[in-house]
């Protein structure tokens, strides 16, 4: 208790002193693009000392307590928890990137990454925490009784992590860009060591307390600006998930307001119906496209490792629900207000004055041109890098951890020291992020679409796997092996077409594959058919042994 | 299945009353998960009609006497609007330079004799500052008086020294096509707090159903755990 004071107490004091402080350098800041802004990089300086401080102050004791917080977190906090790791750059940008760009279309991604939590409690939360494992990986391997499964699983693994990492260090490389007003590339090495040395030095520390307090503090980042933006244009900004839906209809029909943007353009706009109409031809994306993205992100999400582990913090099954429940509804507070940004975004930056704006940072262009105080705006852009930062530092741990435990330890020297492992978490580590920064440089898509990529590998991979190794007694090591090599394959060959396309080589079939099987949503049929393969191959195989079966009739389904 | 058949789990085929009970649970919540997302936007797509904009219905009237040079200047007038209009819905169209040569080409008919080799010298000079701010050409636009179009009119044309431009390009109709018509219903054309129906439904109510769907089962599921005995506190 004392030592939940202590924390409430150190925040407190931040916090006051960081409003108290930072007003002195107010008048920086006030530009789209541009020079150095001193208030961002102050404040994004302050929030990770913060972030690094609380997790020294929770510094995990040893293995278990790193990799489930010792099974004592409450399902309240292990929601927050979830929460704070899942609100990425992704969320945090990538998200009202999409809707601005591509109006209707961008909501398959909200409903998406939320519906996938219905499929994850309903399928898989409770049963996963009874299935006693710490790790994706372990569960697979021995849910299929095969060391082979556990190290093409902890590979697909790294892959997920290293595909979701470059979407998150595209994010930091243009909220980089905008804090220091150097270029793109620059802002991505910049970044990139800054987020490396983060995770070495926070990697080993408290990561789900941690967690909590990241999250508190990366929502009121984000809300602030929304009630600003909504009661400065005289919305109902009360509620501003609400409040914003008049900006929406406004933008349909065409508006003129007395209001003006800091760039002193009236805040007006031509009807623009394909902002919300449904697959519109002038987006370029239709019905189908959207519900593919939709349902692919939805099994997605259900089978990312790093959201599945967050199961066994808990020290109940029944916590393992709930911690989903909470973790639901503490996403849906970003995902209700992120489309405000797209809307206002859209608004304010109609004038034909303010050009081409890079999509991912339209919710730190919406606040600045809606002249939102720069210390807000500061607040928010540090918000997002905080935001990229979490979710890489932990993706890179559990990338590198998986080299290290799975593939290093488990395969190529069973014998190493718990010194020698470490110091392959670490080069691991390095290796990967210089990795992810190497192919954030290429600038393959937006965020939010680079990520998709991930949920799209989770999707054909893990999440079959668990569904099926969890229902259905009879899937066997051969299927699970067949389901894991259809995945990965129609995985492999969507990315080599996407790369390749992306270099001008046009592989046969390049228009069927970019329809039908986009790096975005390819998962919407690789899924099923990964479903399908282990069914088959299970049928045509022997059962799996009688104590996998038992331990999941008994341990896992309470079948005495 | 030789001496398996006692661990046997089948979602399909339950066969204790609390796998019963649970799967019975489980497929209620994705039933209504499922209609709910996609059973939505199936429906939207079963009852959408295409609905032309305003300035599709001129564009459709006006564009074949363009062609047929019939047109009158009212007319001409209405349809650079049309054209103008576009221009300001997004940068692609802002870049687009068969429909920026169709507006310059039409402002051009639509100017007086005096005004027209002023217009042109304009346009050329185009080339060096991309902007060109005349209130005659708002006035003969119709535009002086609108806001949001007369901001539009600094970005809105080409050069015209050395090229040939058309109000009536090739790729106009697939321009108007794309950008002026959308898939209306009465889901997309009804309001809810502001919002068109089917937006409310997609950015608000499934997230607050999934959040719904989520409490419900939790609470329902605890109490068939604690019906079966199963997920003791000590568990």
């Amino acid at each position: 208790m004392m030592k939940l004071h202590a924390k409430t107490l150190f925040c407190l004091t931040f916090i006051v002193g960081l409003l108290v402080a930072l007003p002195a350098f107010g008048a920086s800041g006030s530009t789209l693009e541009g020079g150095f802004k001193l208030i961002p990089a102050l404040i994004l300086i302050a929030m990770i000392v913060l972030f690094i401080t609380i997790g020294f102050m929770n510094k995990a004791e040893g293995t278990s307590d790193y990799y489930a917080a010792g099974r004592s977190i409450s399902s309240f906090g292990s929601g927050m928890a979830i929460a704070s790791n899942w609100m990425s750059a992704a969320s945090f940008l990538g998200m009202a990137a999409i809707m601005y760009g591509s109006g209707y279309h961008g909501l398959s991604y909200v409903v998406g990454w939320t519906g996938g939590y219905v499929l994850l409690l309903v399928l898989m939360a409770s049963q996963v925490r009874r299935f006693g494992k710490y790790t994706a990986t372990d569960f697979i391997g021995d849910r299929y009784y095969s060391n082979g499964m556990r190290l093409a699983t902890a590979i697909i693994a790294i892959c997920i992590s290293f595909s979701y990492c470059v979407g998150q260090f595209g994010g930091i490389g243009i909220m980089f860009k905008w804090i220091l007003g150097i270029n793109y590339t620059w802002s991505v090495i910049i970044g990139a060591s800054v987020v490396l040395t983060y995770t070495l030095v926070s990697g080993m520390l408290g990561v789900t307390k941690n967690q909590q307090i990241q999250y508190v503090i990366l929502i009121i980042a984000f809300l602030i600006p929304a009630f600003v933006l909504t009661f400065k244009f005289d919305y109902f900004w009360l509620i501003p998930p609400i409040g914003y839906g008049q900006v929406v209809s406004d933008i349909v029909a065409g508006t003129t307001t007395p209001y003006i943007s800091s760039l002193g353009h009236p805040m007006a706009t031509v009807p623009t119906p394909e902002f919300a109409m449904p697959w519109d031809p002038a987006t370029g994306k239709d019905f189908f496209q959207w519900m593919a993205t939709c349902f692919a992100l939805m099994i997605g999400t259900a089978g990312l490792p790093h959201v599945i582990q967050k199961f066994y913090v808990v020290p109940k099954p029944s916590d393992a629900r709930w911690s989903v429940t909470w973790g639901l509804f503490f996403i849906c507070i970003l995902y209700w207000t992120a489309p405000l940004y797209s809307a206002f975004g859209k608004i304010l930056s109609s004038n034909p004055e303010v050009g081409a704006l890079a999509k991912d940072a339209i919710v730190v262009y919406t606040a600045q041109l809606g002249s939102v105080h720069p210390l807000i705006v500061g607040f928010l852009a540090a918000g997002a890098v905080a935001a990229a930062f979490s979710t890489v530092s932990g993706l890179l741990v559990a990338g590198s951890s998986a080299f290290s435990h799975d593939i290093y330890f488990g395969v190529f020297n069973p014998q190493a020291t718990g010194e020698q492992q470490m110091r392959m978490v670490k080069l691991a580590t390095v290796v990967m992020a210089i990795g992810v920064a190497g192919v954030s440089l290429l600038k393959l898509g937006l965020i939010a679409q680079l990520v998709a990529v991930a949920f799209s590998l989770a999707g054909c991979t893990m999440f079959p796997l668990f569904l099926v190794g969890i229902w259905w007694t009879r899937s066997n090591r051969a299927g699970g092996i067949a389901s894991l090599t259809v995945g990965s394959t129609i995985s492999l060959v969507v990315i080599a077409y996407f790369i390749a396309g992306k270099y001008g080589v046009s592989f046969p079939g390049k228009d069927f594959m970019n329809y039908w099987l986009n790096p975005w949503y390819f998962a919407w049929i690789a899924g099923p058919l990964a479903v399908l393969a282990n069914v088959v191959v299970s049928l045509m195989t022997a059962p799996p042994p009688v104590e996998v079966q038992k331990h999941l009739a008994e341990t896992v389904h309470g079948v005495k | 299945m030789e001496g398996t058949t006692n661990y046997s789990i089948n979602f399909f085929k339950p066969r204790t009353a609390f796998l019963k009970e649970n799967v019975r649970i489980i497929l209620i919540s994705i039933t209504i998960w499922a209609v709910c997302v996609f059973g939505f936007h199936i429906l939207m797509k079963v009852i959408e009609k295409p609905t032309p904009e305003a300035g599709y219905l001129t564009y459709e009237q006006v564009y074949p006497k363009l062609s047929a040079g019939t047109a009158s200047a009212q007319e001409k007038a209405e349809l650079a609007r049309v054209y103008l209009a576009l221009i300001g819905k997004s940068i692609a169209l802002q870049n687009n330079s068969a429909l920026k040569g169709g507006l310059t080409a039409l402002t051009y008919e639509l100017l007086p004799p005096g005004e027209k080799e002023a217009f042109k010298a304009a346009t050329t000079a185009l080339v060096s500052d991309h902007k060109l701010d005349l209130a005659y050409v708002q006035r003969a636009l119709g535009v002086e008086n609108d806001i949001v179009l007369k901001g539009m009119v600094p970005f809105a044309f080409v050069p015209m020294e050395g090229a040939s431009l058309s109000a009536t390009a090739p790729e106009i109709p697939g321009i108007m096509d794309k950008y002026l018509i959308h898939y209306q219903s009465f889901l997309t054309d009804s309001k809810l707090f502001g919002f068109p129906f089917h937006y409310f439904y997609s950015a608000v109510f499934l997230l607050a159903l999934f959040n719904l769907i989520c409490l419900v089962y939790c609470y329902v599921i605890d109490g068939v755990m604690k019906k079966h005995g199963m997920e003791s506190e000590n568990e």
